[in-house]
């Protein structure tokens, strides 16, 4: 149901998980010491078909850096980290109300 | 070409009824409620992407709609609105259908390039119309030879039969989950009258020639 589009640069790591209205993504080693550059840039979530790029307005991320240790509406990812996405059918109703009223 | 068996998969109907369920608004033209699909937008590429590449080369999308019919329609011809263009064929696909009453769509030899419609002169008024011309029999130019009664009586009972004058079938489909029913844009068509008004739905795309 939920599709995501990665663009990946570099040495992070990542286990998917998607299921109805969430989205799991666990990115890791990264050495931040021998590849500080590296990131993966999220582009696009495809759901149901559906191309809603308006559904990074519902993610969320832990990382392991303290300064950023949470992030809301992520799409570009360069810290190893827990990357979350969870809506609902009214939400994907109102992001459609949303861009056709 | 008159039909695509298993354009939709079940899987498929389930989805546009879905989408309809998501989508913000839905018209009431007094035959049906009536979802555009807004296919052209960006967000439904993907899902365009797959319709298209069901259809011949040649041709491509104008319109998707979803239909959730409650009563019978009227004669009329999906042809161009106001600007004229090379008009190719209507592709309508059951998404919902009952299991016991039976639907079928009638295409008659008449055509018109223009998208008009013999709603208010059958007696069924402005029901049915959004944006295409009600015109008359006389403006349209029908003649005088009666209507086939057996096709009457089996299929078109919801209308005037001497409205009908002049008019003659082609082709009578039977609706069929996912099974995409095709035909000229131009040519004019009607539903047969049917009973279960709340069971039935269908996705209609209508192409042009590229």
């Amino acid at each position: 149901m939920i599709e995501l589009e990665f663009e990946k640069n570099g040495s992070l790591q990542m286990n998917v998980t998607c299921n109805e209205y969430d989205a799991t993504v666990k990115f890791y080693g990264k050495n931040y010491n021998t590849n500080a550059d590296d990131y993966v840039i999220i582009n696009n979530i495809t759901y149901n078909d559906l191309i809603l790029p308006e559904l990074f307005e519902f993610t969320t991320m832990t990382t392991d850096n303290e300064e950023y240790k949470n992030l809301t509406n992520v799409n570009y990812v360069s810290f190893n980290g827990t990357w979350r996405l969870k809506f609902t059918e009214d939400d994907i109703k109102n992001v459609l109300r949303k861009k056709l009223t | 070409m008159r039909k695509i068996v298993n354009f939709f998969t079940k899987e498929e109907c389930d989805w546009f009824k879905w989408y309809h369920s998501v989508l913000p608004e839905t018209r009431d033209n007094g035959q049906r409620l009536l979802t555009m699909t807004h296919y052209a937008q960006p967000f439904f590429g993907k899902k365009l992407q797959q319709l298209q590449g069901r259809l011949p080369s040649n041709e491509e999308i104008t319109t998707v709609n979803i239909n959730f019919d409650y009563s019978a329609g009227g004669i009329h011809s999906d042809g161009y609105i106001e600007v004229e263009e090379d008009i190719a064929n209507s592709y309508l696909i059951p998404i919902s259908v009952d299991n016991i009453d039976r639907y079928y769509t009638l295409i008659f030899d008449q055509t018109s390039h223009k998208a008009i419609t013999f709603n208010s002169a059958l007696g069924l008024g402005s029901k049915g119309i959004t944006t295409y011309k009600q015109v008359t029999r006389e403006e349209y130019g029908l003649e005088d030879t009666p209507f086939d009664k057996v096709v009457y009586d089996n299929y078109l009972k919801h209308l005037n039969y001497d409205a009908l004058r002049g008019l003659t079938v082609d082709y009578i489909h039977q609706w069929k989950l996912g099974d995409a029913m095709i035909w000229p844009r131009e040519n004019f068509h009607v539903s047969a009258n049917f009973k279960n008004k709340d069971a039935r739905a269908s996705v209609l795309i209508t192409t042009r020639y590229k």
